[in-house]
């Protein structure tokens, strides 16, 4: 008897100790690559380090308390709200309706899908250049065609409300084909009886995509809405391309303005400081939206 | 049994990946570069036909240095070309050029941060202010008596211990057209009077006075620089207030005046908040512009737009009579060696052998600029005739580099951009710039 439970222990302790080191490598790589930064992250931020030097002080809370004060930073948070919940309000409408059209089989499919997730294959530094390229005042696409039409060429992105839009239409241009792929996905796992017997009992198209589409999508929408709300309030390199964070400081991400103190402004304590902002912002966004979306999740 | 073997074998896989993981996370600092390859005992080995030509005895291992540079276009391949003759020459070492372009000065920030600095760099402006903590005094090497005497300061601590080799000496003022000038019967400006007055003529006959690539923020702080420069050190009398660190900032209000009024007067390129620099060069190139706050690098790279675009470089104006137009003379392509390097003498051979006068020559002539070294004679192209006739002309620091703490270029283009776009008026501007004055001199 007593042998039979030690046999017993000694296997639990082997379960263990193999789910153990099955865990250890992501640990590894997760502390190393997430926890210590971030900790380190947070150290930084109370101090004045200007980036590169061997020595720096303690500084409290000054870069906190500064951090609220700041007009720059306070542009930079609107922008990355707009950048972010704007980004992803857009792909995820516009995604959802290209989904619902290429659902459907008519020819020239598989082209139209290809041709809309294209774009997300390409980096968006570079996207942002070729935009750049399209918009600028003298030998850009856009004005010389203007010019030809005989219309004043129009400098885009000079104007700082202006730049903040054309920003967000070029990222939601760019990666609404990965929500229009997350949708397809999502509509084909739908099972299409449900549409069959909606169909039979007279159920309108509008009825049927408000009571089965919708919430049969809810696992698709939820993963959308976080993949691109984390997407969006992250953008960076597609501002750094088109703007540069100008005129002045109108169009900086939160992302863009941590590199610009970090690397140009020589204020990384500062940048830490606005690192870890970001960081809480995005966790509690996406928290909030997480529940708020599992809560209208059907299974199915 | 066949479930312990399993498992075992499971258990195999994650701590063989973890074993990886933190081998290849280890440092090892005697790991070979490339160009040689690792030996069972750890030393190593040199490519066959390096072992052959060179037979290294065992106490003289190859050694590679490694030069990070931010070097570009034909400065980069002369600097290319040098490497690959010491290499050549010089049996057992191997010089590798890194070549970080734009990512210099973000890589380099974070190779101090690690105290993990190449064995040897550019300093690219900031051998004293930035570098210098990291760089090996060179005042004894051989070349040194030859550095000339109006770069000399600006490679030298306040203790005067040499700390880069300057291959060249970044003359500049403004760059402007003859062609345009010479169409509407206008000299060159030599006060900001005559330069306003030029402008409003240049703007009449339908071309563009001034062009700004404000896209890029180092642009416009170029030209903020260079009228600070005028305004406040060579004709405003703050010279000693700067040196002394009493400047009083509500006085930078000249400046923001100055290019408010640029803008009032709709003497910038239309696009000027958003145009990059390959843009203008394209406008100059197309003798649509006449002035631009920007180096003569700017020269060259119109003149490969345009070979037969005539543009110059001219001194920076200045404010009154009494004062006299003068040129920048600052650091460009200096090479200094990291005092902590595993191989001093080594990297120290390099330097020396990148002070030989034929190699000087050809870092300078890459941008047509003056020698760093007396006794090398540079051909300076078609700018020689403007070298000859602004000899004597006055000469200064960049007003960043000489009167304000490391990283305020960058408070200055940021500052101008929000000036220029109208997201900043001007106190808020002198308020930045005395924060940023406070904040960075104060650094550590």
């Amino acid at each position: 008897m007593r042998s039979n439970v030690n046999a017993l222990n000694r296997s639990r302790l082997a379960d263990r100790l193999q789910i153990a080191a099955m865990y250890a490598p992501a640990f590894v790589l997760f502390g190393l690559f997430v926890f210590y930064p971030l900790i380190n992250g947070v150290r930084i931020s109370f101090t004045d380090w200007n980036g590169y030097s061997q020595s720096y002080s303690f500084i409290g809370w000054d870069n906190y308390r500064k951090l609220f004060a700041d007009s720059n930073i306070r542009t930079a948070f609107v922008n990355t709200l707009i950048y972010g919940v704007g980004s992803a309000v857009i792909q995820n409408v516009w995604g959802l309706l290209y989904a619902l059209l290429l659902n459907r089989k008519f020819a020239g499919r598989t082209l139209a899908r290809a041709a809309i997730y294209l774009p997300v294959m390409i980096s968006g530094l570079i996207m942002g250049y070729i935009w750049y390229f399209m918009l600028q005042y003298s030998g850009g696409a856009l004005n010389d065609l203007m010019s030809a039409l005989g219309l004043a060429r129009v400098d885009w992105l000079a104007d700082p409300n202006r730049a903040v839009g054309l920003i967000l239409f070029i990222t939601s241009l760019q990666y609404v084909g990965q929500a229009m792929v997350i949708y397809l996905a999502g509509l084909q796992t739908i099972p299409q009886t449900y549409y069959e017997a909606a169909e039979m009992d007279g159920v309108r198209v509008w009825s049927r995509f408000r009571h089965i589409t919708l919430p049969l999508l809810a696992p698709a929408i939820i993963t959308n809405a976080t993949l691109k709300l984390i997407g969006g309030l992250q953008l960076f390199d597609l501002v750094m391309a088109l703007t540069r964070g100008g005129p002045g400081f109108s169009t900086h991400s939160v992302s863009t303005m941590i590199n610009y103190l970090y690397f140009a402004s020589q204020n990384a304590g500062y940048s830490a400081t606005l690192g870890i902002a970001l960081f809480l912002t995005i966790m509690t966004i996406t928290i909030a939206i997480n529940r708020f979306l599992r809560k209208r999740e059907v299974e199915h | 049994m066949m479930t312990k073997i399993q498992r075992s074998k499971l258990l195999v896989v994650p701590l063989l990946l973890l074993a990886l993981l933190v081998s290849a996370c280890g440092k090892d600092n005697n790991a070979p570069s490339s160009g040689a390859s690792a030996s069972p005992e750890g030393g190593a080995t040199p490519p066959a036909a390096s072992a052959e030509a060179a037979s290294p005895s065992p106490a003289q291992k190859p050694v590679t240095l490694e030069f990070s540079t931010n070097a570009s276009g034909g400065t980069l391949e002369a600097f290319k070309e040098i490497v690959a003759g010491f290499n050549d020459s010089h049996l057992g070492i191997t010089v590798e050029l890194a070549d970080l372009g734009k990512d210099f000065n973000t890589l380099m920030t974070a190779r101090m941060a690690n105290n993990d600095m190449p064995d040897l760099f550019s300093t690219a402006g900031w051998s004293v202010r930035r570098f210098g903590e990291y760089l090996l005094p060179l005042g004894d090497r051989a070349w040194a008596g030859q550095v000339a005497d109006s770069i000399k300061p600006v490679v030298a601590d306040s203790g005067g211990k040499l700390l880069a080799l300057p291959m060249d000496i970044d003359v500049s003022g403004m760059i402007y057209s003859k062609t345009i000038l010479q169409q509407l019967g206008l000299s060159v400006p030599e006060t900001w009077e005559q330069f306003l007055a030029a402008c409003e003529a240049v703007k009449k006959a339908g071309y563009t006075p001034i062009a700004v690539a404000g896209k890029e923020q180092s642009d416009i702080a170029g030209m903020l620089s260079r009228v600070s420069l005028s305004l406040l050190v060579q004709s405003g009398g703050y010279k000693s207030a700067f040196e002394q660190g009493s400047f009083e900032w509500k006085e930078f209000g000249a400046v923001t005046d100055f290019v408010l009024n640029l803008k009032a007067q709709g003497y910038f390129n239309a696009d000027y908040l958003t145009a990059d620099k390959a843009t203008i060069y394209s406008e100059f190139a197309k003798n649509n512009v006449a002035f631009a706050f920007q180096s003569n690098q700017t020269i060259a790279e119109i003149k490969k737009l345009n070979p037969d675009a005539d543009v110059s470089m001219m001194r920076i104006p200045v404010g009154d009579a009494s004062a006299k137009p003068f040129l920048i003379s600052g650091e460009r392509d200096s090479v200094g060696v990291w005092k902590d390097t595993k191989h001093p003498e080594q990297a120290l051979a390099f330097i020396d052998y990148l002070a030989q006068p034929d190699n000087v020559r050809k870092i300078a002539e890459a941008y047509s600029l003056p020698a760093g070294l007396n006794g090398v004679k540079v051909d300076l192209g078609t700018l020689q005739g403007v070298f000859d006739q602004y000899q004597d002309a006055p000469v200064s620091n960049h007003f960043d580099r000489q009167y304000l703490p490391n990283g305020m270029f960058t408070t200055l283009g940021n500052v101008g951009s929000g000036l220029l776009a109208g997201t900043m008026d001007a106190a808020q501007v002198i308020a930045a710039m005395s924060e940023d004055y406070t904040r960075l001199s104060n650094a550590k």
